[in-house]
């Protein structure tokens, strides 16, 4: 079973479009329907691989979209970005903080534009 | 008295060109000969010592003459050819421009600067501290102006936040499913907020836990976004780092999100759009010459790897670079499958946001905040900080803002139109109408 995203009339009923939606092998997701645009809605389903082939004929149904899995732009194990990497730091790191919002710390305590690090114009 | 780097084209028609060109690199000597030989005596001209004319064999308005170019596919040796024109790169005093400009026979070119933009892979350069990031960020005089986020909020839609941390409050809410706030700190959620906050300290976070357990997709949670903007006017910025991996061909399946535009979640995400919220998404990391391991051979390099929601012109797209400027070697590649000029700029990666040794999240999951996951929501950040400065932009005023800053003006397909730099669009943000 696949995931899709069927559009379908805003003003069509979706308990009705649910139990329609069995008989062409598709189960419907609980959670209410997404509206889109002015006059139409988003239903999530479940259903077989040629859902669309089979909702052709139905006449509230817009058309049907997959609902594909995505993912984290996090460059995996392998890529050399890991844990286990060994990557040398940087030769001035320091951090003062820990787990207590240190990042928000280090913005309020950062050194003025001046810093020698700078070399803008 | 200013002084612009300009090339100088000077009708000249000199025969055995070609010739010329390879003696004039022989010598600094006969190098400057030639050049005073066409270059028309000026004040203000500055010449440096290894110039040379560079010569030219067609028109600027072409005309169709080939001036005998098209020999040189012929196997053997083409004869060398007689120039029509000869380019002389100096350095030019604004009033010796003017003076110039009048002279017949001769036009003006600007001589801009470029950048090389060797390529960071593995194995990797060192990750700096957050305060070397925000150098090249340029952010410093941002804040000091006043504007660090305060009264801004930006909704993260991820795999959750820790909201003891990170400046959670709100997001998507329903029984089942992750509450804001509530992820580990070293979720990846964590590390965007950690980056958010690295650009805009004061900026607020909306948590949208998508992809964790239990949670709805994409497409609902933009139109939670949308929700929570009809409410209140929130979030004013909403970073996205993630995107698909393995997409099928578009014969197989016309409707993907990577092949059909108007597939709902992209009609969603216009909408927000439309309700004048900035949309940030990372360009993915599918790049050449070193995509990481998730990537299938046929999405990775150019005009391959940024697809789905970040090939949207309507969204702010980002690449990534390390502090030295150099592009990572995995930041996806324009053009974008559906808008061509994406990535629309790069953001600063690799530096010890969330995680790091003594960072709130540790190394367990990563050394170092990584990925074009962690450039998105810096230029979110800075995003955050030109709204507070200027609330009345709109998002595609915010992204005009971001790409004049990165100042390059000329697209490419590594880094787009640039380098994020914080405090040039605050003032193209202070100057936008």
């Amino acid at each position: 079973m696949k995931r899709w995203l069927i559009t379908a009339d805003a003003s069509e009923d979706v308990a009705s479009l649910r139990k329609r939606m069995v008989d062409h092998g598709a189960t419907v997701d609980e959670e209410p329907p997404v509206p889109l645009g002015a006059g139409e809605q988003v239903l999530k389903a479940q259903g077989p691989d040629d859902l669309p082939e089979r909702l052709k004929q139905e006449p509230a149904v817009h058309d049907v979209y997959p609902d594909s899995d995505v993912d984290l732009f996090e460059p995996s194990a392998g890529s050399g970005i890991d844990g286990s990497s060994s990557m040398a730091m940087d030769g001035d790191f320091a951090v003062s903080g820990g787990v207590d919002g240190s990042t928000v710390d280090d913005a309020s305590a950062a050194p003025s534009e001046s810093t020698k690090e700078d070399t803008s114009p | 008295m200013a002084i612009v780097d300009a090339l100088i084209e000077i009708e000249a028609q000199i025969p055995g060109a070609l010739d010329a060109f390879e003696r004039a690199g022989t010598s600094y000597e006969e190098g400057r000969a030639q050049v005073m030989k066409v270059l028309p005596s000026l004040k203000g001209v500055h010449l440096r010592p290894a110039v040379k004319p560079v010569p030219m064999f067609v028109r600027a308005d072409g005309g169709g003459d080939l001036g005998g170019l098209d020999a040189f596919g012929d196997a053997g040796l083409s004869p060398d050819l007689t120039s029509v024109s000869q380019v002389v790169a100096a350095q030019v005093e604004s009033d010796a421009l003017a003076e110039m400009a009048e002279i017949q026979g001769v036009t003006v070119w600007s001589n801009s600067p470029i950048e090389y933009h060797p390529t960071d892979c593995s194995p990797w350069q060192p990750a700096v501290t957050l305060a070397k990031m925000w150098t090249k960020l340029h952010v410093r005089p941002v804040w000091n102006a006043g504007f660090r986020g305060q009264g801004i909020v930006v909704a993260l839609l991820d795999e959750g936040i820790d909201g003891t941390v990170y400046p959670v409050i709100g997001g998507y809410n329903r029984e089942g499913g992750q509450a804001p706030g509530a992820a580990a700190v070293t979720s990846h959620g964590s590390m965007a907020a950690a980056d958010v906050i690295a650009a805009a300290p004061d900026a607020k976070l909306l948590d949208y836990p998508f992809l964790s357990m239990l949670s709805s997709g994409a497409l609902a949670m933009f139109n939670a976004v949308l929700e929570q903007r009809r409410l209140n006017g929130t979030p004013h910025v909403v970073s996205n780092s993630w995107g698909y991996y393995h997409y099928p061909t578009k014969a197989q399946e016309p409707n993907h999100e990577v092949w059909n535009l108007n597939h709902p979640l992209h009609r969603k995400i216009r909408e927000v759009v439309a309700s004048g919220a900035t949309v940030v998404f990372a360009a993915g990391n599918c790049g050449t010459p070193c995509p990481t391991g998730k990537c299938d051979p046929t999405e990775v390099g150019p005009a391959k790897s940024i697809n789905g929601p970040n090939a949207l012109d309507e969204v702010i797209t980002v690449a990534a670079v390390n502090a030295n400027r150099d592009r990572i070697g995995y930041s996806s590649q324009g053009p974008g499958m559906f808008a061509h000029d994406k990535p629309d700029l790069a953001g600063f990666s690799h530096f010890f946001g969330n995680f790091g040794a003594g960072r709130p999240g540790g190394t367990t999951r990563a050394p170092f905040d990584n990925g074009t996951s962690a450039a998105c929501p810096v230029v979110a950040g800075v995003a955050a900080l030109l709204l507070q400065a200027k609330p009345s932009l709109s998002p595609a005023a915010v992204k005009q803002a971001l790409i004049a800053g990165a100042g390059t003006g000329a697209w490419n397909a590594d880094v787009g139109h640039g380098i994020v730099h914080a405090r040039a669009s605050l003032a193209a943000a202070q100057g936008a109408q």
